[in-house]
């Protein structure tokens, strides 16, 4: 039994469904039409942003929820590698071959393995302030909470409104994420070593303002991997999707439906004939 | 204490008008380029009196400052005078792409050895919005983000883009890169609240314009509790103050070069030539400040400027002037334009006040005293 979600600011309604993978009842929402984009939350869960919003209506929104972050606790997945097995499992089960995969700060460094795994299923690899490189961050659990909601967003005013995740679902989920992500060192050698090799067109997002992991470990990734942009999103927080909405759908929709040609400007700039 | 002079490199010639924009018709090549001349002379003399920066400033289509580019200048300069520390203070970052002013200041960074004082970065006067038509109502919020988007441009090592509000670069990747790490000093104007939280922020100096000394020590506040929260302490060499500065051998003297050359007389860069463009103006600098675009500009409740009056007279008169300046401001540093606006006094009285200050006034504040002996 399915049921639809709207998102605000926006006309895009999505659809829950959900999909046996990996042993695990992946639950999902859906909307648009077009080529498929699966979108691997944060730590704090799903959120249907206006930003996702924008995207439907150029591609098949796939926003997957990480096994852990549902009803039921994931004592099995003991990596990020794990947890990407798991991803690709379910995009076969929902019949994708090839797809692109938007990965935000936890579900970003997902994305990453997903795309170290199966390169060749993934056209291409969006991380928004991605988990994988944290060098210079705070845990999340010693920001003090007069500045967390600031670390995480530069302006929670505007919609979606911010949310301290659900306290049930995160004892269940926190520990999955000290398994994969906090027990692992900040700069991971061996990760590092295999992006060296990773061909996989990427873009790197961070917020010139994230208060949880340093924009500066964006340099990383673009140091590292072949086919890689990084691009830094002014007067956002580490949720990027949230404090600038349009921004972010429009860079990560273009670099989706061009690739690297995304870097040629083709807005028309002739005032007059 | 330090002292910095600003060389607005005037155009010694006649023209026939005096409001803004000068025609290009008036532009006599052979007068413009022994112009130039003088004005790298004054900062010649500027150096041997022991100033301590040389500066620059950005103006257009004026007969006051030949200095579209002052970048240029700065280059020369520097070549001509290997020792000289040199400023510009600065560029009209609204006018500019952020990226490119980051390539040239690099660029001159490296030409001068390290030797580039301080970037200024600062919003312009308002005639400058209409050099290359720049929208006034968006420029305090897009000059945040260009401040913000030249420092990363400078310290930046790997190639990035930049998404932003009001500018979109997809693939920056500078070279050469500042020879000074993390990049030159920048200073940014203090003469609004907001601008002094911003520059604190950025852990940029400040710089002040003409301003009343008891509004300066205002923004300076507010500078150093943005700081204070900015997790740093800025000094008296972070702050400066700039300033119409006339020194001869006495006061009486002094007081009788003013009055027969109508020094400083600095008001070409926005005269109007007639009242529908000084709406014009006064429209911008509205705008500047914070009107919104729409409401109608009403005189009768525009801020009152709080302007200084120019220091003038002896050496010992002017530095207990600065003395004042640095008690009440806290200004480590204070740029001094001594030619006016619009050629007022001639080359040759510049650089004899220029040799006395050398004598008399830098040493002194050199040497933290602010009484001759």
């Amino acid at each position: 039994m399915s049921r639809t979600i709207a998102v605000a600011g926006t006309a895009t309604m999505f659809t829950e469904r959900s999909v046996e993978a990996d042993g695990f009842d992946i639950r999902y929402y859906q909307a648009g039409v077009g080529e498929p984009l699966i979108v691997l939350h944060g730590a704090g869960g799903s959120r249907l942003t206006p930003a996702l919003g924008l995207l439907a209506r150029d591609f098949r929104v796939v926003a997957v929820e990480l096994p852990g972050w549902g009803a039921e606790p994931n004592d099995r997945s003991q990596t990020l590698g794990d947890l990407a097995e798991t991803v690709a499992t379910a995009a076969d089960a929902l019949g994708h071959q090839r797809y692109h995969v938007l990965g935000a700060s936890l579900g970003g460094a997902v994305a990453l393995h997903l795309a170290l795994l199966y390169p060749e299923r993934v056209i291409s690899l969006v991380l928004e302030a991605p988990a994988q490189f944290r060098t210079g961050a705070r845990p999340v659990s010693e920001i003090p909470a007069a500045e967390i909601v600031r670390a995480f967003r530069h302006h929670p005013e505007r919609p979606p409104a911010w949310q301290a995740p659900d306290p049930q679902v995160q004892a269940r989920s926190w520990p999955v994420v000290d398994r994969v992500l906090v027990r692992t060192p900040p700069y991971d050698e061996k990760v590092a070593e295999q992006l060296r090799r990773c061909h996989v067109r990427t873009l790197v997002l961070f917020g010139t303002q994230d208060g949880v992991i340093p924009p500066e470990n964006g340099r990383i990734y673009r140091r590292l991997m072949q086919n890689c942009s990084l691009q830094y999103v002014y007067d956002a927080a580490h949720a990027i999707q949230e404090d600038r909405a349009e921004a972010f759908a429009d860079i990560t929709g273009d670099f989706l439906r061009r690739g690297m040609h995304y870097l040629i400007p083709d807005e028309d700039t002739m005032i007059n004939p | 204490m330090k002292i910095e002079i600003f060389t607005p490199v005037s155009y010694y010639g006649p023209v026939d008008t005096h409001s803004w924009p000068t025609p290009p018709r008036c532009y006599d090549a052979g007068l413009g380029m022994d112009s130039m001349r003088k004005g790298l002379e004054q900062c010649a003399a500027a150096y041997d009196a022991g100033f301590d920066s040389l500066n620059f400033a950005e103006h257009h289509y004026s007969t006051a400052q030949l200095s579209p580019d002052p970048i240029t200048y700065a280059g020369i300069l520097g070549q001509q005078l290997p020792g000289a520390t040199i400023s510009v203070l600065g560029t009209d970052l609204p006018l500019h792409n952020p990226v490119r002013v980051a390539e040239s200041y690099s660029m001159l960074d490296n030409v001068l050895g390290g030797r580039l004082g301080c970037i200024g970065l600062l919003r312009g006067t308002p005639n400058e919005y209409l050099t290359y038509g720049t929208n006034p109502w968006q420029s305090r919020e897009a000059f945040g983000e260009a401040v913000e988007l030249v420092i990363r441009a400078m310290t930046e090592p790997e190639p990035f883009g930049w998404e932003g509000r009001y500018f979109r670069y997809r693939n920056i990747s500078i070279w050469p890169h500042p020879v000074q790490q993390p990049h030159p000093r920048i200073l940014l104007s203090g003469n609004s609240a907001a601008s002094a939280r911003l520059a604190a922020e950025l852990r940029c100096d400040i710089g002040f314009s003409f301003m009343a000394f008891e509004r300066c020590a205002e923004s300076v506040a507010v500078y150093r509790a943005a700081a204070a929260e900015a997790g740093w302490e800025p000094g008296p060499d972070n702050i400066l103050y700039r300033q119409f500065v006339y020194v001869a051998e006495t006061d009486e003297r002094a007081e009788e070069h003013v009055a027969h050359y109508g020094w400083p007389g600095f008001a070409g860069l926005m005269a109007a030539g007639n009242p529908e463009m000084g709406s014009v103006m006064a429209t911008i600098g509205a705008a500047m400040a914070g009107l919104p675009q729409g409401i109608p500009v009403d005189p009768a409740k525009m801020p009152l400027l709080s302007a200084a009056p120019p220091i003038v007279g002896s050496p010992q008169t002017v530095l207990t002037q600065i003395k004042a300046l640095r008690d009440v401001v806290g200004a480590g540093r204070i740029e001094l334009i001594v030619i006016g606006g619009e050629q007022r006094f001639p080359h040759e009285m510049i650089v004899s006040s220029l040799k006395l200050m050398g004598d008399t006034v830098v040493p002194a504040l050199h040497a933290d005293t602010f009484v001759l002996s």
